[in-house]
């Protein structure tokens, strides 16, 4: 079951909010619940940390005189980096895409008439029953990665390799569809990984599951995008016992 | 004397050497001293002396003849520890190697002329004492510790007067550098020279004066030229202003004429809407409010939200950045979206400089990249405790390669481009705890940025 919050300090918005999401995962029939509708942020802080995560978070984008939406949902980031954030607005104009890219939020619901809530709410649960499915395979190990203050759990099945850059500790990590720089020791990501990657040179260290080809003729590894990393002479004959 | 007390002195005396061109450096590069690495220069001076000495020993006796003299060691391990030194500091300064490098053989050349000229002073006026002991402090001792006391001063008047800054202009295009370089390294070799050619010469005072003299007149030739080449720079940076400020004032006017014609439109409709008020239609009043409640947002809401967020930006030049490619943007019909929802402001852990170039290759790129049709460019800026988060999405006609992205030279226009991203690689790299992020989602190409606030 994924657990479901509303957070907003208006009783009349929670209350409907609470019966129109409580009646669209009854007809999606999907494991989504308990539900649960609160006033306070803080409150949330302390009950998401009683229940399961990934959880689906409903909140208000600011609490006049406590924290604001961005803090909230940064705070409950920290927490369940995967869960799904939706934004209740009472604006139409509001600047998403500071949330869409700094928190990965999913949607906004804009407050007004029920109709127009429902249909955002049912479209947004059911884009999470979506994303949720597609996660299912790859829910087997994730690799954690901190940049700063964010935390990112990235599923090593669409890791494709690491590479150390320069002699500055800059790390590339390459994924499916993404690129990541940042400062970390490739020593330290070996050790994380263990036994499902492989070092094969001073500066790369590469999924095993991902490897298309070994060329040892040219010292090159190549992966099933079609992209390519060198391999050292110890690791050639490491390959070849 | 014992041979103990004269190796310590020759040690004192390269340690002293060492320290001196290391703060003096330092100094001219108007950087703070880093103790690790001044202790690792350290042991680094002494090694490279003592080798200098062994060879040049190793030679004269291999050969039996005394007629090459100690000059060209010297000058050979002066130009190594310059070296390592101009790689040191371009190591923990992420500076360019050229830039550290001249200055630290322009250090060399003042060191060593600062050194002689306190070693004349102190033969000419010392008074002959019988002790040698005492003696060896004097002549030696002595004029060492004022080397590098001379060093300390010179380093921290530059560091106050803001040398470093004039320093740096000499740098900002390759041919300047390297002219720098080699008038620098002529500096330092004309002395060893003089020894070579005339060796019969006796340095004395006098002479050293005359390098004294010579070291004031190169350093306000390379002042004065540093300056010129800063104020023209400068001139530079103004003329781009006044562009951003005319692109900035283009928004305001064009805001002013939208808002003209908003209330033009709204005193129509309010008109007809009062008609129906007399006539006591409710209906078509609340149908009116429906459809007019959006209508002002949707007018006015995106460059209102624009204006929004360049009003947050307190970096200075960073705002103006912003209008100028947001102005290009609306210039060539691409939406341009900027959100900052709180005031970006604050000391961060990249310099201004390399925080424009960076998000202006991000911007071109972005720019170049969308479709002709319904371009969209998506700019994110959020300060936070912690970081700037800064972040750039735009769609694209044709999906860039990412797994071709980091591959030097990558580039959608043919030779000779492909090099934006490159310097955008080295900006992040060189910036220590920055993190970039590159990904393709939901049909858009995102960047992504973060710098750690200091």
């Amino acid at each position: 079951m994924i657990p479901v919050y509303i957070c907003d300090d208006e009783l009349p918005i929670r209350r409907s909010l609470e019966q129109i999401v409580s009646n669209q995962i009854l007809i999606l029939d999907s494991d989504m619940g308990p539900v649960r509708a609160l006033e306070d942020p803080e409150k949330l802080l302390e009950l998401q940390k009683q229940d399961s995560v990934p959880a689906i978070y409903f909140l208000d984008i600011d609490f006049p005189g406590r924290m604001s939406g961005l803090e909230l949902a940064q705070k409950l980031r920290q927490y369940d980096p995967r869960g799904f954030i939706v934004f209740i607005t009472a604006h139409n104009d509001l600047a998403f895409e500071t949330f869409r890219l700094r928190l990965e939020a999913l949607d906004y619901i804009v407050k007004g008439s029920r109709d127009a809530m429902t249909m955002r709410v049912q479209s947004c649960l059911e884009s999470i029953r979506e994303r949720m499915e597609a996660q299912r395979p790859g829910q087997s190990s994730y690799c954690t990665v901190k940049i700063l203050d964010t935390v990112r759990h990235i599923p090593i099945d669409s890791i494709l390799y690491l590479e150390a850059v320069g002699l500055r500790h800059t790390l590339q990590l390459h994924l499916d569809n993404e690129l990541l720089e940042f400062n970390s020791s490739l020593d330290h990501f070996a050790r994380q990984l263990g036994e499902g990657f492989w070092r094969c040179h001073r500066s790369f260290l590469v999924n095993r599951s991902r490897i298309r080809a070994v060329h040892l003729k040219e010292q090159t590894v190549e992966l099933d995008n079609g992209e390519t990393c060198l391999m050292s002479r110890k690791a050639k004959s490491e390959y070849r016992d | 004397m014992s041979l103990t007390f004269r190796l310590g002195t020759v040690a004192f005396i390269m340690g002293m050497m060492a320290l001196a061109l290391y703060i003096l450096t330092a100094g001219i590069l108007g950087r703070k001293l880093h103790w690790k690495s001044l202790g690792l220069f350290f042991v680094c001076g002494e090694l490279f002396q003592w080798a200098a000495m062994l060879l040049y020993l190793l030679y004269t006796v291999m050969t039996g003849q005394e007629d090459l003299p100690s000059a060209v060691f010297d000058t050979a391990c002066y130009l190594l520890m310059a070296l390592v030194l101009g790689i040191m500091m371009s190591k923990i300064h992420r500076l360019p190697l050229l830039h550290t490098f001249t200055a630290a053989i322009l250090c060399t050349f003042v060191v060593n002329t600062a050194n002689n000229t306190m070693l004349y002073v102190v033969e000419e006026y010392s008074p002959l004492f019988d002790r040698q002991h005492f003696l060896a402090f004097v002549r030696l001792y002595v004029p060492y510790m004022l080397t590098v006391g001379v060093a300390l001063l010179v380093a921290a008047i530059l560091k106050r007067s803001g040398f470093y800054r004039y320093f740096a202009a000499m740098f900002r295009s390759r041919a300047r550098g390297l002219l720098t370089l080699v008038v620098c390294l002529a500096l330092t070799l004309i002395m060893p020279l003089q020894q070579l050619l005339f060796p019969d010469l006796t340095p004395d005072a006098s002479y050293a004066t005359f390098f004294f003299a010579l070291i004031v007149a190169g350093v306000f030739l390379l002042q004065f030229a540093a300056m010129y080449a800063a104020g023209q720079d400068r001139i530079r940076a103004q003329e781009e202003t006044i562009l951003q400020q005319q692109a900035h004032m283009a928004l305001l006017e064009e805001l002013q004429q939208e808002i003209r014609a908003f209330r033009h439109d709204f005193t129509n409709l309010f008109s007809g809407l009062t008609l129906q008020a007399q006539e006591g239609d409710l209906a078509g009043i609340q149908d009116f409010m429906r459809r007019t409640s959006s209508y002002f947002d949707e007018k006015l809401g995106s460059e209102i939200a624009q204006m929004d967020g360049l009003n947050n930006i307190e970096i200075y030049p960073l705002r103006s950045l912003l209008a100028t490619k947001l102005a290009r943007m609306r210039q060539m019909r691409i939406k341009g979206v900027l959100e900052a929802m709180k005031p970006v402001n604050g000391q961060l852990g990249m310099d201004t400089d390399d925080l424009l170039r960076a998000l202006g290759i991000l911007l071109d790129n972005a720019i170049e990249a969308v479709p002709r049709e319904e371009g969209q460019v998506r700019v994110v800026l959020l300060k936070e405790e912690k970081e700037l988060y800064l972040a750039v999405a735009n769609n694209y006609e044709k999906a860039p390669d990412l797994s071709s992205l980091t591959k030097k030279g990558y580039t959608t226009k043919g030779s000779g481009h492909g090099t934006g991203l490159a310097s955008y690689r080295r900006i992040v790299a060189r910036c220590r705890g920055c993190a970039a992020r590159t990904c393709l989602k939901d049909g858009m190409f995102i960047q992504e940025l973060h710098i750690p606030a200091v």
